[in-house]
């Protein structure tokens, strides 16, 4: 377990210093997923406006819009031609590099690498595609590579997402984005658990518990780690890592009240006990109205409105997580 | 449904750390129980009503023992969770708020937080084969079976002190059967499996035979 899943609270963007030093980190290049279960709750306003605080703090950071089929981060960064290149030259001969594909925006060291206008078929990739384009996200060269995931529960979406460094968690403060959140949550864990491959004999007896009327008296999937613990103790103890280690961090946006925004703290309980997983309350966005006009003029909001009350809690939440990164990075480089 | 079999600490129920002090505990089982109530958006999804409310229980019975600077030292003593005796700086967890006291001191395995004196080794004894057999497969647990499996392990208490963390007083208490000495009977059980811990014995079942007796006793 890592230092931050220890800390009493786990980091908040309150108790989280902002973002004052540059970012630039030589050798740290970090994955960043903005994934949710539904449309519509701000996945793209996130992705972009964490984008464009990390680029003007002087990292590196290219945006790859991984909507695929319904792509519009274009227009989130003010850029109003569609590119010449998409995702789905990646696959064409023409392209060899996938960093040819990244288009410069309005913002400095602030590149985008779109999935507008493709062909629908991107949009279910099959499996050595997908590990191809994966392994050419992690060599494009910039510090942050941050992913604009597209909505719903794809095992496209999945991977991408159980892929990247830090994985981020949109929601709104509504029972059904919390209902699909939760949906995203437990895909995401099924979804790690088939790909743990020490599985083996213990397979059928998972595949057991998936139904929740089993009569194991299993109900939750902590529930299913506490029991595989005692039927199967070293696969028990290896998922229990993998779970614990996997931490997602949660953003509530459009938070209208105090009771909104600490729905965020009863998210990262919940799961806890039903999940046995740890979440990062990263922290809450205000409902402001600057958003909405933000996107009908197609600009950022981090450029139309720099004073937004928004942008202090974009910057407090990519400071925590820079340096809860560097701090991770730091302990795996002792060996700790 | 939570499963029983695996006890979840009250520092778990409520999601923080060993070294809470007493504000983070409040306002974390404040947020507890929001998450819980009826009307909550984070937890009708995924948990049933009758869940909620057993959660809800759960999260009480730990609020009532950790906002308690006496309950919450013997909880912690009775789990293992307190590795030094009461001089040591850990102890301002208990006291005024002393803000992100960190676990530094406090020696704790990073995957289970557990506490690492499980390796200590105890003092060399002579086996004696009829004593291991009463020792394995005991019909009553009384103070004195447990004295006398401890004299016979050649453990004195100074010994078991440091390793279970049980104050002098206590453990005189459990050999001596005094009840009127001991702390409710939740507290007693966790000193005795600890206390059976430390011989290599099985703590359960030493813990659950002392009870029935320490109950039998106490009707009679």
């Amino acid at each position: 377990m890592d230092q931050i899943a220890e800390a009493p609270f786990n980091l908040t963007s309150e108790e989280a210093a902002p973002l004052s030093t540059p970012v630039s980190t030589a050798g740290m290049k970090q994955i960043w997923a903005i994934g949710g279960g539904k449309g519509g709750v701000g996945k793209t306003l996130v992705a972009a406006n964490f984008a464009i605080t990390l680029a003007k703090a002087g990292a590196s950071v290219i945006v790859v819009d991984l909507d695929l089929g319904g792509a519009n981060m274009h227009t989130c960064l003010g850029l109003e031609k569609l590119q010449a290149h998409t995702l789905t030259d990646l696959f064409s001969p023409a392209v060899k590099n996938l960093a040819d594909l990244a288009i410069p925006t309005a913002i400095p060291n602030l590149q985008l690498i779109s999935g507008a206008q493709d062909s629908v078929t991107v949009a279910n990739l099959p499996h050595a595609q997908k590990q191809k384009l994966l392994q050419k996200l992690r060599q494009l060269p910039a510090d942050y590579i941050i992913l604009d995931l597209g909505a719903g529960t794809s095992f496209n979406t999945l991977d991408f997402f159980l892929a990247a460094d830090v994985g981020i968690l949109t929601v709104l403060p509504e029972p059904t984005s919390i209902e699909n959140a939760y949906r995203f949550i437990k895909s995401a864990f099924y979804r790690k658990l088939k790909n743990i491959e020490y599985l083996l004999n213990a397979r059928s007896y998972i595949d057991a518990t998936m139904n929740r009327k089993n009569d194991l008296g299993i109900k939750t999937p902590a529930d299913l780690i506490n029991s595989l613990e005692e039927q199967y103790p070293e696969v028990g103890n290896n998922i229990r890592n993998a779970i614990t280690k996997f931490t997602l961090k949660l953003v509530i946006n459009q938070t209208r009240t105090e009771n909104d925004s600490e729905i965020g703290f009863g998210i990262r309980n919940v799961c806890k006990k039903y999940f046995g997983m740890n979440i990062d309350y990263l922290g809450h966005l205000e409902y402001d109205s600057a958003v909405w006009q933000s996107i009908r003029r197609r600009r950022p909001l981090a450029l139309e409105f720099p004073n937004s009350s928004l942008m202090p809690s974009i910057q407090r939440m990519v400071g925590a997580l820079v340096a809860e990164q560097a701090e991770k990075l730091k302990r795996s480089q002792l060996g700790l | 449904m939570i499963q029983e079999s695996k006890e979840t600490s009250y520092y778990e129920i409520l999601d923080i750390s060993m070294n809470a002090n007493h504000e983070m505990i409040r306002t974390a089982y404040i947020r507890a129980k929001n998450a819980y109530t009826r009307d909550s958006l984070a937890a009708y999804t995924l948990f049933d009503e009758e869940e909620s409310q057993k959660i809800l229980n759960q999260i009480e019975e730990a609020y009532t023992v950790l906002a308690d600077k006496e309950k919450r030292k013997i909880y912690d003593e009775s789990h293992g969770f307190l590795l030094y005796e009461s001089n040591d700086s850990n102890m301002d967890k208990y006291g005024s708020p002393q803000e992100n006291k960190t676990s530094q001191n406090a020696v704790y395995s990073s995957s289970t937080n557990q506490p690492l004196h499980a390796v200590k080794v105890s003092s060399a004894y002579t086996i004696n084969e009829a004593m291991e057999e009463k020792l394995k497969n005991p019909t009553t647990v009384t103070g004195s079976f447990l004295r006398e499996a401890r004299e016979y392990k050649n453990i004195s208490h100074d010994v078991l002190m440091d390793i279970t963390k049980i104050k002098r007083h206590y453990l005189c208490a459990i050999e001596e059967d005094d009840i009127s000495k001991l702390p409710a009977p939740v507290f007693v059980r966790g000193f005795v499996v600890q206390y059976a811990k430390a011989l290599r014995l099985d703590g359960e079942k030493i813990a659950s035979l002392y009870m029935s007796y320490l109950k039998s006793r106490s009707t009679t």
